[in-house]
């Protein structure tokens, strides 16, 4: 993709005349069809350094993120969609860098934990485990494998949630609605 | 992977036993996905029955399996197998029908779904285990692959979740397709990797199914144990 030769996002600051200041970064990324694929969203954030480490960002955790944001089941994103994956995952990496003070593009398993906690999330020390396991190489967490785990993590809750009428912490799933959730998170 | 039935779908491993020598459990002996395990319960579906653990009466010792070998070649010196190694493993085996690498995802997914012991990586039990899941899978795949792309169509990939006896409705299976086609098809380690996911998350809910109604009421720190685990 031959986009402008900026390498990160523009800023609010950018001028782009009366246009949203994403837009002409997003347009360039989605190309002719105005819709950005999982792969075109991999190249887009791995030129951007957003994975903060030399390898590309994964392309699994772009699945993800399009699957996410997906309302309208095109398998692909559109503006809308972009710019709330763009504000979530600036948030995401604000609080990853905060944690990796030396900037070595992951974060260990006690400050995982912390994120996690700071997000509002409470879980008992056998879930957390399994998250962590899951989504850590040799007990580090890279950007990817945190916001791949942002993002399940996001999702799921949500299905649960509404699936919670009695807000009580407990949700009841047919089998067919039970794979749906889970093979799409 | 140089099994007896694959021709040339792959060059054999390095070390792997010639195809001479009797293979404890390796193949499936032929027969059809769709033949295993009979009616399904209820909502549920049997698995693909390639994958029922060990399935040899008394395990031969370790070291007189025709596997041992190539799973201690493949280890190193941890005497496990983590993703990676599994990764390079699989890449070169060709088993995936394609020239690009198998993707590591999967791997990690196939790690989660065997590791008993929560080490993060497999041993040799495992290990086994995962061989016959695969080549289970493999075998289906390939009554859907029949220009031996290496990938199959989307409406083949419904075929074959349902061959291996999961009945989802028309709306699931689409959730499942969009989840894993890369430009319109379905690549063989992404069919292995919802294999996996489905065989788990089914594994998962049947357990607590106890009343076997095809409905589960979950907690919210279960749910997540469950779900974020595979």
């Amino acid at each position: 993709m031959a986009y402008p030769g900026y390498g990160a996002p523009p800023q609010a600051g950018y001028a782009m005349g009366q246009q949203d200041p994403l837009y002409g970064f997003f347009s360039s990324v989605a190309g002719q069809d105005g819709q950005i694929s999982a792969e075109e969203l991999q190249r887009c954030l791995t030129q951007c350094g957003m994975s903060g480490s030399y390898k590309p960002f994964n392309l699994e955790t772009c699945r993800l993120m399009i699957n996410m944001l997906d309302r309208d089941m095109s398998g692909s994103m559109g503006f809308n969609e972009f710019k709330e994956l763009s504000s979530a995952l600036n948030g995401w990496k604000q609080n990853f860098v905060t944690m990796d003070r030396d900037r070595s593009g992951t974060i260990d398993a006690q400050e995982m934990q912390q994120a996690l906690s700071s997000m509002g999330y409470n879980f008992s020390p056998q879930a957390l485990g399994v998250v962590l396991r899951r989504h850590s190489t040799l007990g580090r967490i890279a950007f990817d494998d945190y916001v791949a785990c942002c993002v399940r993590l996001r999702s799921l809750t949500d299905h649960f949630r509404r699936r919670d009428s009695s807000q009580q912490g407990t949700a009841a799933f047919q089998y067919d609605d039970f794979i749906q959730v889970t093979m799409s998170s | 992977m140089a099994y007896p039935g694959y021709g040339g779908y792959g060059a054999p491993m390095p070390g792997m036993p010639h195809q001479g020598m009797p293979h404890q459990g390796m193949t499936m002996g032929g027969h059809p996905m769709s033949q295993m395990g009979g009616q399904p319960q209820g909502a549920y579906a049997q698995y693909g029955g390639a994958y029922q653990g060990a399935t040899y009466g008394a395990p031969p010792a370790a070291t007189n399996d025709p596997m041992w070998g190539y799973f201690t070649a493949i280890a190193g010196q941890d005497g496990e197998i983590d993703a990676d190694e599994l990764q390079r493993c699989l890449t070169q085996s060709g088993i995936s029908g394609t020239y690009t690498p198998f993707s590591l995802e999967t791997c990690k997914i196939m790690i989660a779904m065997l590791d008993r012991d929560h080490t993060g990586k497999m041993g040799f039990n495992e290990f086994k285990d995962l061989f016959t899941a695969l080549n289970g899978w493999k075998q289906n795949f390939l009554m859907f692959d029949r220009d031996r792309s290496g990938t199959v169509e989307p409406q083949e990939m419904s075929q074959a979740v349902s061959a291996m006896g999961y009945r989802v409705s028309p709306q699931a299976l689409n959730v499942i397709i969009r989840r894993y086609s890369k430009n319109g098809r379905v690549y063989f380690d992404d069919y292995v990797a919802c294999c996996v996911k489905l065989r788990s998350l089914t594994d998962v809910f049947r357990r607590r199914d106890t009343m076997q109604q095809g409905a589960v009421s979950f907690q919210y720190d279960d749910f997540i144990l469950c779900t974020m685990s595979i």
